[in-house]
């Protein structure tokens, strides 16, 4: 059960941070070359991989469901 | 620890397969998402001029030509845009030509690093896209006093690229292209097509055959991207010349485009779990990243330059299957913002690429 949590956790995690990074999202437009804000270049590339980690995330949820529910399955005696 | 990598690999085997599907862009879609940048490219507003013009002034320059090939392609295709996109277009044009009086404005520095080898000519980037903007407009409908500066131009085209021993005229000093012939070469098919005439179709056809000849890959069968004036290859094949190239093609010798097209496809098209993108060099080929190429993505070999342009040949040639796995690439990776239709990891120049590829798809 604990690496189900921490899996799960893990993923609701990444999915979160992506909701956070919204704001920085004008940033990656440091993908071109043309961003007038320094802070693009740290902020845009930031932005990218969190969105592309959180569009994985549910490889990790999926993970944990799987782990959840073969540790319910019928045991042998 | 083997029982942890189980439960990823069932994740993985899940998820991946079907992420392609929330990131799909429909046909219903992807027309509200042209009907959108048409309306904003309508509007004049050009919101990152000068920061794209710190990177490379040519998209400048091709940011309009982009913008007024797929008005025109609208305009013909929708009444009810007509009047809109050709006030748009002659603004373009109007503004395009008034600074176009210093070629230089919409080229690199190095434009003026040495003389033309054809030196009376000047370059045929900028000349060949201005035929062929205002051919464009004069598809949708005529208008004389533009027709005469595309008949100079063209005339002047014409001899430009007779005289020049690889029947290709000069983009830069002693660099052809063959983005920019072949975009000549249409503007002057799409002129010959506004006047019911055949004046440039047997140039249009002798270029072909001289390629055909003198300028394809021997290992790809595509087309090399820059030659010197006399013929001897700068640069071999590459996705930000070939996919624009192929697509010009369509209107000077159709059987020569879908069949650059299809090599551009085989030799710098990926498609992975329904996502999609273009490599800018064949494999194998030393990565030489620049200012056309793009970034390039490490292990994937993405080139966002190439990849954008694909959006064009995919479209153009009807590839549907690979422009879904594109759109699901960018509807991923490039955060489109709803309100303006505009993927916030592009440029100006990439939404008129991306326009200029919506339209083919316009119902005609």
């Amino acid at each position: 059960m604990k690496r189900a949590v921490i899996l799960a956790g893990l993923g609701g995690l990444l999915l979160l941070a992506d909701l956070a990074a919204h704001p920085w999202r004008a940033h990656v437009t440091v993908v071109t070359g043309t961003s007038v804000d320094p802070s693009s270049w740290v902020l845009g590339p930031i932005v990218i991989v969190l969105h592309l980690l959180a569009a994985l995330a549910p490889i990790l949820l999926l993970a944990a469901l799987a782990d959840v529910v073969l540790t319910f399955r019928p045991r042998r005696v | 620890m083997t029982r942890l990598v189980l439960l990823l690999l069932f994740g993985a085997a899940v998820w991946l397969p079907g992420l392609h599907h929330f990131e799909r862009l429909g046909p219903k879609d992807r027309a509200a998402l042209g009907a959108q940048l048409a309306e904003r490219e309508t509007m004049a507003r050009v919101d990152d001029v000068d920061a794209m013009r710190g990177v490379n002034p040519e998209w400048d320059f091709m940011r309009r030509t982009y913008t007024v090939l797929a008005l025109s392609r609208r305009a013909r295709a929708i009444p009810a845009e007509r009047t809109r996109n050709l006030a748009a277009i002659d603004a373009i044009i109007a503004g395009t030509l008034a600074l176009a009086k210093d070629q230089t404005h919409f080229m690199l520095p190095y434009a003026k690093a040495r003389p033309f080898r054809d030196p009376e000519a000047g370059s045929l980037f900028v000349s060949g896209e201005i035929v062929a903007m205002i051919a464009a407009r004069e598809l949708v409908e005529p208008r004389d006093d533009l027709h005469d500066e595309a008949r100079l131009r063209a005339l002047g085209i014409y001899g430009q690229l007779r005289s020049s021993p690889s029947l290709s005229g000069e983009s830069y000093p002693d660099e052809c292209w063959t983005f920019c012939n072949t975009t000549a070469l249409a503007g002057l098919a799409m002129l010959d097509r506004v006047e019911g005439t055949a004046h440039y179709a047997a140039l249009a056809s002798d270029w072909v055959e001289h390629a055909k000849a003198h300028l394809v890959d021997p290992r790809t069968g595509l087309l090399v991207s820059s030659y010197t004036w006399d013929g001897r290859t700068l640069d071999g094949p590459e996705g930000s010349s070939i996919w624009m190239s192929a697509t010009n093609l369509l209107e000077v010798d159709e059987a020569f485009a879908r069949d650059q097209y299809a090599r551009a496809r085989k030799e710098l098209g990926v498609s992975f779990l329904g996502f999609g993108w273009a490599r800018e060099w064949p494999r194998g080929v030393p990565a030489r990243p620049d200012v056309d190429s793009g970034p390039i993505v490490p292990v994937l070999d993405a080139s966002a330059g190439s990849s954008g342009l694909a959006f064009l040949g995919a479209s153009a040639f009807g590839d549907t299957a690979f422009l879904d796995a594109l759109f699901a690439s960018v509807e991923l990776a490039a955060f489109r913002d709803p309100a303006t239709g505009r993927y916030r990891a592009g440029n100006e120049v990439g939404d008129a690429v991306m326009l200029y590829a919506l339209s083919f798809e316009v119902p005609r």
